[in-house]
């Protein structure tokens, strides 16, 4: 990338910028030595992935432990195997994705968006190749019920990203929320393959994976909300002291 | 680094002077933040104090610094935003000692940099004026390389109409007397 003419402006620009101030310096200097303590860095991505991961696994197994294992009943050995073992590797890819976020500078693979694409497209992917039964009795009253379980069920995997991660620091909040709102999304999902019986290709294909979005939107929006609101405090507080 | 990280005063002390010119760099590349580069340089390393355990030694230092930066910096605009909302008026216009020559130059290229989007703008600043590689930029604004270079190639795009537009008219206000 260059260019004769704008290359050499630019240069110019970065040969005449203005020297730090060496007060202001000595200054930073002498704030950062004044409370130097020795940090533990964090633990490495891999292991907090990783922890994330198994814990959201654990949390959709808890969840179908209490209400019940029908869905895998309904679903056979072999759709079992394929369903459950596409969102675990669903799971631990967003895992991964979720804690370089929380990683300033940090490589990442995909825009925040972009995952949270890809992952309810895997699974209509899934859900059509998967289900032939285009039957869809109570499409509305039973998608709703499994909306609503789907999403609650993220909500112990939403505490666990926060209680994992709450060392990390997100330069882009509202995105970092986005990916873990998707991340425990796939743990709802995850608790509704092992529990409903509704095998309804239209159900799951809308239903199901809508807890994915639906999920990642609530966190994004909640977590957009909050900052509002800390900066519209933040605004006052001049004001008031 | 892992001395800042393991308390070293003198390391801490080291990687301070080292590094905060670059970092001031960044600060002073864009006119919406030069006039408080300093301030916001003292704020980024407080920042960095703060988070300085998410480093991962092996990791590359300089995107996981301006990372932290530009989220300073980002904050900044917000709140100036805000208090311009508040404000009616501006009260003074600070003075910059500078050559004609040099604020003429200077005037040109912030002209030709306010014509791309606050993105490429951006992406120029820190590949051209910071020198950083595009990886790196990429792991700054957290996208991939890819996107850098579409957003580069834009924006060199603009600035070559642009600068083209802008010598034809001062050629022409230079014909006419």
């Amino acid at each position: 990338m260059s260019d004769p003419q704008i290359d050499p402006l630019l240069e110019r620009r970065a040969k005449r910028m203005p020297a730090v101030d060496p007060a202001a310096l000595e200054r930073i200097a002498h704030r950062v030595r004044a409370n130097l303590t020795a940090v533990r860095p964090w633990l490495p991505p891999w292991l907090l992935a990783s922890t994330l991961a198994v814990g959201c696994a654990l949390v959709a197994i808890a969840g179908a432990a209490l209400a019940g294992f029908e869905g895998v009943v309904a679903l056979g050995p072999w759709r079992s195997f394929i369903v459950l073992a596409t969102l675990a590797s669903l799971t631990g890819i967003m895992a991964r994705e979720c804690v370089a976020r929380f990683i300033p500078g940090h490589r990442l693979r995909s825009s925040a968006g972009g995952a949270l694409a890809a992952c309810s497209v895997s699974l209509v992917l899934l859900f059509t190749l998967l289900f032939g039964d285009y039957h869809a009795s109570h499409f509305i009253a039973a998608g709703v019920a499994c909306l609503e379980q789907g999403v609650l069920h993220g909500v112990p995997s939403g505490i666990l990203c926060a209680v994992l991660l709450r060392r990390g620091f997100a330069t882009r909040p509202v995105l970092a929320a986005l990916t873990a709102g998707a991340l425990a999304g796939l743990t709802g999902v995850l608790f509704l393959e092992m529990h409903c019986t509704n095998l309804e290709a239209p159900h799951l294909i809308v239903w199901h994976t809508a807890v994915v979005p639906v999920s990642a939107g609530l966190t994004a929006l909640g977590v957009f909300c909050a900052h509002q609101l800390r900066s519209s405090i933040s605004r006052k507080m001049p004001a008031s002291s | 680094m892992r001395g800042y990280q393991s308390g070293c005063v003198s390391d801490a002390t080291a990687l301070i002077r080292r590094v905060s010119p670059m970092l001031h760099r960044l600060f002073a590349a864009d006119a919406a933040s030069r006039m408080h580069a300093d301030d916001l340089l003292q704020e980024t390393w407080l920042r960095i104090h703060r988070v300085r355990h998410t480093y991962r030694t092996g990791q590359p230092l300089m995107p996981w610094l301006y990372a932290i930066a530009r989220h300073v910096r980002i904050d900044h605009y917000r709140r100036t935003r805000r208090a311009m909302d508040r404000e009616e008026s501006v009260a003074e216009v600070p003075e910059v000692e500078a050559t004609a020559a040099e604020a003429a130059q200077s005037d040109e290229l912030d002209t030709l940099l306010a014509a791309l989007s606050p993105n490429e703008r951006e992406v120029i600043e820190l590949l051209k004026i910071v020198g950083l590689s595009l990886e790196e930029v990429a792991r700054t604004l957290s996208c991939s390389v890819g996107s850098v270079k579409q957003k580069a190639h834009r924006a060199y795009k603009k600035l070559r109409r642009h600068l083209h537009e802008m010598r034809i008219a001062s050629s022409q206000s230079g014909a006419v007397p």
